[in-house]
């Protein structure tokens, strides 16, 4: 009697037949992000991990204060200079300043992409189920936050507001909401629509547990995979406020004023406009790199 | 007010378990207008019988199933569960009397949250009722009774499972609350012919071992016939014909529940292809013809079926039609036809 | 083969590289096609059969691996540069897919999808396409062509669409028509209208056909011979009469046992193939035998070479329906004589 155990109950198969395994491959998309994440996306990442980390251990590294002047006026940045990166214009340690305006930028773009997060994504649900009015409603505070221009609309509400980094990461999330809103809702709308959720009505279930407990973690998983994408523009928009002279004032540095402040000297030592510039440059690129291959992989609510 | 099909085929007895009358499903379309997905379309349903539904795509099948569930409740009409009638229901006694009736639909994986297991998945009809835990034997003897090991399949995800397994797992979720009514909206049309065997033996196992009352829609005419002891036919928003099982098979009235049977496929080389009287494409749900529905198509319409809209008759046992021109013997067209016809028409001058 | 083939394809395989294994999407398939014949080719989702239709066509996804030949007319069209191949599609082998809108512009009227298809291969100039583009619609039973060519693809229904996706495929008079899953996503009446539309048009010009489908019954009535598939393997193969009459192969015994029939009595348990479809990553032996209600084994072991005593119906199975060695083993296996009803996964 050969091999009536072998015919109950075999192991579900994972993507061993023909059709999963061709369908997995025939998206050249996804062929890219099953194998190893590309190298440029390591090295992304490495740059922000070391960035983030010396920016929370900066009181203990061992760099100069940024507050007062550490060596002679705009030193070239070398290994014969007092700070790695040199000096800005008045002897303050450049490097040091990096570090602390890393700390400040990274500070308000997580705070205004968290609360962007929240807020974007819960209305975005909301009104991605309920449709009718609250959508509506919800699509009027979107539309409107978007039609002003973004750079207008945080200049306004820090000019009348005292610039701390509480008002300046408020504002900013401003910016991040709408976004996520846009997001949440189109992804919400896909999914109301799906089976699994009118089982879930057929179950029983309240709005309220259809909302959180069967459409959320469907919704969260490619909102997350925005996250970096969103902090780089955040970071963008914080750095342009500064260097207008409009974010958070001195002495805390951050790296828009540091632009801001390098540009008389753009011609003698433009060490000093390129440090600040430099830093701010390869940390949106990195987190535009990162982000893009978070959203490939996770955009569609699954590891991939 | 809309004429309907008739009520003539509604059964009078305390055993049936759920009764439609009237029932009226339409959607407003986003430019304006109507769509009539169900149009005075009246059902019933006895203790542990198996009602087959079936119609192609657009005939309502499905909004009907939809209705008698209340998920949403029709646009007009009356449902009757076991005696109550569920549209004057408060919101908590129409959850609490959901326990009662439940559903499996037609893509076995987009009907389970990607993002939860199987366990989970199975045991939410007992959290969303407040059942006491542990609930862990129940899960377990459900998902033994679908034909799963639960050691292997609690702990995986719906992308891991195969679609008949996945089906399994629906039809567990569904059972665990012990319903009297189970609604199965096309359930193996998603699934290849080898697992949709199993999958319909499974369903007739748990009708038998549950005592199930069953509603099950479906376009395949074979697939029906297999699990059904009524078969009622829509096409397009509205009834065609009801009748026992074996008589609607082996003496289809409608010219419509003819073609249909005409058109399924055969696997016997040997069977001869008859030609198929049925012309064009079927009409929008939008905008409906008027009088008969079918009569676009139909190789027998006259005058009064594109004017006057035909009513359910009983025309054999249990056996109801809705066409002017149909009888036990065959159609009756008022006027002499040059082709031979399906149905055996009796022409009369 | 013959020089009267005129489609030759020997040992044609697709795999594809995966990180766990090569999976044979399409393992060594030979089969040959007179000029005029019909074939079905039955399968379940799984069995390789698409993939066997666009390798045929030569468009299969670029991870794929293509190893044999396949000779339309004694050409190899493996062989050929891109650009030949293009020529040869359309005009000598052309395609009808499940989906009809995969092949039409969606942005563009009908008329101007069809025109622009006469256009490109020669069959027509400008002023002459409209007209073509006309008579073709004819030709697909379409009523009212003039309005239709007007039309944009997404204001009609899925059979209009599949008439005019049919009309694309015929439009400058192929050779060969593969139809893969015409009709798979359509209601059954008009399921019917289009296979006897496609009976119409192959009995009108004489073109060969490929029917490739999951519905054995589709392909009963109207084709010359049927070839079943599994696991990427043609299993069985003979004249459509034959293999139905005269089923080989246990797992073709098994899906005719499987499909619910019409004349079936209601609510008798249908027999069932257990378990799943396997891996067919480094396949080992019968790639049926997991399923199998006879398997001994030599099955696990050993693949089955298609061979037949019959030229015309092969089988590849060590212990084929209707022989002693078999109806021995299924009686080994199974000595109630009763298939599985209950058992699967």
């Amino acid at each position: 009697m050969a091999l009536s155990n072998d015919l109950l109950l075999d192991e579900p198969p994972r993507a061993n037949d023909i059709g999963t395994a061709v369908s997995n491959l025939a998206a050249p998309d996804r062929r890219r992000v099953k194998r190893h994440a590309p190298v440029l996306v390591w090295v992304a990442a490495a740059w922000l991990v070391l960035l983030v980390l010396c920016a929370i251990f900066a009181d203990f590294l061992p760099i100069k204060g940024y507050a007062r002047p550490a060596g002679p006026l705009r030193q070239a940045p070398g290994w014969h200079s007092v700070s790695l990166l040199g000096t800005d214009a008045i002897g303050r340690s450049q490097l040091s300043r990096v570090i602390y305006g890393a700390r400040q930028s990274l500070t308000i773009a997580v705070g205004a992409v968290s609360i962007g997060l929240a807020l974007g994504g819960l209305l975005g649900l909301l009104g991605g189920y309920f449709r009718g009015r609250v959508d509506a409603l919800i699509a009027l505070f979107t539309d409107s936050v978007l039609a002003v221009p973004p750079l207008l609309m945080i200049v306004a509400v820090t000019a009348f507001l005292e610039r701390t980094m509480l008002t300046i990461t408020m504002a900013l999330a401003l910016l991040a909401v709408p976004t996520y809103v846009r997001v949440a809702r189109a992804h919400t709308l896909t999914l109301a629509r799906r089976e699994f959720v009118e089982a879930a009505r057929a179950l029983g279930a309240s709005r309220r547990r259809i909302i959180f407990k069967e459409l959320l973690p469907n919704v969260a998983l490619p909102l997350i995979s925005y996250v970096f994408l969103i902090t780089a523009s955040v970071i963008v928009a914080e750095g342009t406020l500064s260097f207008l002279g409009l974010g958070l004032p001195p002495p805390r540095p951050t790296w828009g004023a540091m632009i801001k402040d390098g540009r008389n000297y753009l011609s003698k030592s433009p060490a000093i406009i390129a440090v600040p510039a430099a830093a701010l440059t390869v940390t949106v690129m990195a987190l535009n790199i990162v982000g893009d291959h978070a959203r490939l992989r996770y955009e569609f609510g699954r590891a991939r | 007010m809309m004429a309907g099909a008739g009520i003539a085929h509604l059964r009078d007895d305390s055993d049936v378990l759920v009764r439609a009358e009237h029932l009226v499903v339409e959607h407003r379309l986003p430019h304006g207008g109507r769509l009539h997905a169900v149009s005075d379309v009246s059902l019933d349903i006895r203790r542990g019988e198996t009602l087959g539904l079936v119609g192609e795509s657009g005939c309502g099948k499905s909004s009907t199933a939809r209705a008698l569930i209340s998920l949403p409740p029709p646009t007009s009409g009356t449902v009757t569960f076991d005696g109550q009638e569920m549209g004057g229901l408060a919101h908590q006694e129409l959850t609490r009397l959901r326990r009662r009736f439940q559903i499996i639909f037609q893509d076995p994986i987009s009907s389970l949250n990607p993002r939860r297991t199987v366990g989970d998945l199975v045991s939410e009809g007992l959290v969303i009722s407040g059942a006491p835990k542990p609930y862990r034997d129940q899960v377990d003897t459900v998902l033994d009774a679908v034909g799963l090991d639960p050691a292997t399949v609690k702990d995986r995800r719906p992308h891991e499972l195969s679609g008949g397994q996945c089906q399994r797992v629906a039809l567990a979720r569904a059972i665990i609350l012990r319903p009297e009514f189970l609604l199965c909206d096309e359930p193996v049309s998603a699934l290849d012919v080898s697992v949709q065997a199993q999958i319909l033996n499974l369903i007739e196992e748990m009708k038998a071992r549950f005592g199930l009352t069953l509603l099950f829609i479906a376009h395949d005419l074979g697939v029906v016939k297999s699990v059904s002891d009524r078969v009622a036919v829509m096409y397009l928003g509205k009834l065609c014909e009801v009748a026992p099982v074996n008589d609607l098979y082996a003496d289809p009235l409608h010219p419509y529940t003819v073609s249909l049977l005409e058109s399924v496929p055969v696997p016997d080389p040997a069977a001869e292809l008859r030609p198929l009287d049925l012309q064009g494409d079927p009409p929008s749900p939008s905008d409906p013809p008027r009088g008969c529905r079918f009569h676009t198509r139909c190789p027998y319409a006259t005058e009064r079926c594109a004017s006057e809209e035909p009513l359910l008759r009983e025309l054999g046992v249990g056996h109801f039609v809705a066409c002017h021109h149909t009888s036990p013997e065959g159609m009756i067209v008022p006027r002499s036809d040059s082709s031979l016809p399906l149905c055996k028409a009796i022409q009369s001058p | 083969m013959s020089e009267l083939a005129l489609l030759d394809v020997t040992d044609l395989s697709v795999l594809f590289p995966t990180p766990r294994g090569v999976v044979r999407a399409v393992d060594g398939i030979s089969f040959s096609m007179r000029p005029g014949e019909s074939l079905g080719i039955v399968g379940e989702s799984g069995s390789g059969k698409s993939m066997l239709a666009r390798s045929i066509m030569g468009i299969t996804p670029s991870a794929a691996v293509i190893g044999g030949t396949v000779r339309l007319n004694g050409a190899d069209l493996r062989a050929m540069s891109p650009r030949q191949l293009r020529k040869c599609w359309g005009s000598q082998i052309s395609m009808v897919f499940q989906d009809p809108m995969t092949s039409l512009n969606p942005v563009v009227r009908i008329g101007r999808n069809i025109t622009e298809v006469l256009r490109t291969h020669g069959v027509a100039d400008r002023r002459d396409a409209k007209r073509r583009a006309r008579e073709l619609l004819t030709e697909v039973r379409i009523p009212d062509p003039a309005a239709r060519l007007r039309a944009y693809p997404h204001e009609l229904s899925g059979g209009m669409r599949q008439r005019i996706g049919i009309a694309l495929a015929i439009a400058c008079r192929p050779q060969l028509l593969i139809a893969d899953e015409p009709t798979t996503a359509l209601d059954v009446t008009v399921q019917r209208q289009i296979m006897d539309l496609l009976a119409q048009l192959r009995a009108e010009t004489g073109m060969a056909m490929i029917i490739i489908t999951h519905d054995l019954g589709l392909v009963s009535g109207r084709t010359d011979r049927v070839a079943v598939m599994y696991g990427g393997k043609i299993v069985e193969t003979g004249p459509t009469a034959t293999l139905f009459n005269a089923t080989r192969h246990p797992y073709t015994a098994a899906l005719l046992a499987s499909i619910p029939r019409l004349e079936k009595e209601p609510h008798v348990p249908i027999p069932v193939i257990p378990g799943l479809p396997r891996s067919v990553i480094d396949p080992v032996g019968c790639r049926f035998a997991s399923r199998c209600l006879r398997a001994q084994p030599k099955c696990l072991t050993d693949e089955p070479v298609l061979e037949g005593a019959e030229p015309e119906h092969l089988v590849a199975c060590w212990y084929p329906v209707g022989t002693p060695e078999g109806d021995a083993a299924a009686k080994r296996n199974v000595p109630s004589g009763q298939p599985a009803t209950r058992v699967g996964v």
